[in-house]
Parts: structure tokens; sequence; C-alpha cells
């Protein structure tokens, strides 16, 4: 186990635990327009955007995506530096070994690789890796505009109401006829 | 649940997680003939020489002799005997690895083919019709995961 991982137990017992606190909490008042800024700001945290907005079922969701993909792309890091040090290894031996022949190496996950395979299964890794970062900035992306539109639907109902009524005055002239006039006020 | 509990159950949960993460191996992982396919390399077949009549070249080459074995399993039983054959003299190859291209690969007969402890051992090949001139021919030994290094190249015409 190296520090790397040491560290994100560390954060994540100190998260469960100010989690599990049950403190209530209010991030903006009810009656006030919410920041968009802020609220983008704080999806930054895993579902912290939906949180604040009030959205709890999407916050599961959004969580439990965001921290799959950061650990995705840290397990994808981790799995392309190992495809490569596998294919430097074949690599070496096969020329410290035998030269003149492609030799199969066997792979510990499974059958047997030359050192060219070895190569196309590190740029595979590699892509897997990309892809990972691909799906995390999908997954903010995505998180972001729900986010911007839960503020825009709770902005919206929050405007303040404009009361319009309507008024009716009913005149008489002196040939005796009835006039009526209607005033609408928003 | 108390927060112990949840605390262990995290904890578990990131020691899965972090379980499952792959170590790099060091330069000399594979630097270990238990992980090579085939283990150490067999011996090529002896004493190749080679007959032709009317495009049909008929090898004759040995692998009882004692010579011809795989270091693994002290035989020639599971051997395969594999046949390059070129129209320009192997010896003006820029790269060794061409004694082993596919592109000069015939074909292979396997040590079971053939009676048991009989010498030599005799396959023939057809030629083009069309094709006139030299050939190179030479052999080497598979064990199923490696190859041997190359027998010594015989040479004829065809006229």
């Amino acid at each position: 186990m190296n520090y790397r991982i040491i560290y994100i137990i560390i954060f994540l017992i100190f998260c469960a635990q100010t989690s599990f606190a049950q403190q209530p909490f209010t991030f903006a008042k009810t009656d006030e327009p919410v920041s968009v800024w802020k609220a983008l700001a704080c999806d930054i945290l895993p579902g912290g955007g939906h949180i604040y907005t009030g959205y709890y079922e999407y916050a599961a969701i959004f969580a439990g995506l965001k921290i799959s993909g950061v650990y995705a792309i840290y397990y994808y890091y981790n799995y392309w530096h190992y495809r490569g040090s596998l294919y430097r290894s074949a690599k070496k031996a096969n020329q410290a070994i035998d030269p003149e022949h492609d030799l199969l190496f066997k792979d510990p996950e499974g059958g047997y690789k030359t050192v060219k395979e070895f190569g196309y299964a590190y740029d595979r890794a590699a892509h897997y890796f990309t892809l990972s970062i691909v799906a995390n900035a999908a997954i903010y992306v995505t998180s972001w505009l729900f986010t911007w539109y839960h503020v825009q639907d709770i902005n919206e109902n929050r405007q303040p109401t404009y009361v319009g009524f309507n008024n009716f005055t009913v005149t008489t002239d002196k040939q005796g006829t009835m006039w009526v006039a209607c005033t609408m006020r928003w | 649940m108390n927060l112990n509990i949840k605390s262990i159950i995290l904890f578990l949960a990131i020691a899965l997680a972090t379980g499952c993460l792959h170590e790099p191996v060091d330069e000399e992982y594979y630097n270990d003939i238990s992980k090579v396919k085939g283990g150490q390399k067999p011996t090529p077949p002896v004493n190749l020489s080679m007959t032709i009549y009317s495009h049909v070249i008929t090898l004759r080459f040995e692998t009882d002799t004692g010579a011809t074995y795989d270091p693994d399993t002290g035989s020639n039983e599971n051997l395969y005997y594999l046949v390059y054959i070129s129209a320009t003299d192997p010896a003006n190859f820029t790269d060794p690895k061409l004694y082993y291209d596919i592109r000069y690969y015939v074909g292979y007969v396997a040590e079971t083919d053939f009676e048991e402890g009989i010498d030599p051992k005799i396959v023939t090949i057809q030629i083009s019709s069309s094709y006139h001139g030299p050939v190179y021919l030479w052999m080497t030994s598979h064990d199923g995961g490696r190859e041997s290094d190359h027998s010594t190249v015989i040479s004829g015409y065809i006229p």
C-alpha cells in the first residue's frame, strides 16, 4: 500500500465522520434566488451541487458516478503503468534470451503474448485511461447541466409575483347609454 | 448501524478497491525461462540433403541421432519440423530474424508423422513448374512454444 492510498483512506474516513454526524445544514435561504455559480462550484464535490439545490436523489446518483469515475481514472492510470512495465520487461527479456525469435511470455491476465502483443495491450490500457478521463468529463458536464437547470427552475419559482386585477367602471351618459371601461393592471 | 461499523465497512470497501489495482512489475520480471512458453528452445534437425527432379524436391533430414531434442523433455517426441525455402541466399539476409519469417515458410511435419527411430526422414516439396533458378532450404524444430535455431542451409538448382 503506497502513500496515495493512505491519503485516500484518511480523506474518506474524515468525510464519513462528518457526514454521519447528522447535523442540520442549510445552504441557501429559501426566499432568495439560488446562486448558479455557487451551485456549480459546490458541484465539484460529488453530489455537492445537487445537495445545494435540494435534489438529493440526483446528488446520490451523481455522487456515485463521480466517485466511481475518479476511481476508474486511478485504476486505469495504474493499469496503464502496469501494462507498460510488462511490455518493457518482455522486450528486455526477449532481447536477452533469444533476440532472433519472437518469444511468447506468460501474461498474468492469462495466455501468452509476444512483445508486439504486449505493446498492443499497453496501447489499449492507454486508451482505457483516456476514456476514463473523457467519461469523467462527461459526468461532470452532465451534473453541471442538471445543477444549472435545477437552479433556473428554483429561481423561476422564487421570482416576485406580479398581481394582476381587472377594474370595470360602469357609467351612464345623458342619453342613457351605458359605458363599461375595463382596466387591467399587472 | 453505528459509526464504527460504517467505518469498518467503508475501510473494507476501500481495501477491496485498492486490492484490485495492478502494481507495475520490475524490468527483470520476464527474465525467467519459466515465464516463456516452451521453456528452453529445442535443437534443429541435422544432416539435411535434397535431390531435385522435375520440380519436385525430395528433402532428407535426421532427428533421431540424439542431436535433435527438446531440453525440457529430453526427447524429440513433441517436436514439429518446419521447412523454409528461398530463391535467394539467406546468407545475404540483413536481419537474422528473416530465417524464421513467414514469407519463407513452406510447412511442417511432426516427429510422430514418421516411424519411430527411423532416419533419414523424407518429405517432398512440389515447386511451381514456371520457376527456374536456385533454391535454398533450411529447417527448424518447434516444441509448441519455442522455435530452434535454423539448421544448416542447403542449396540446389531447378533447371
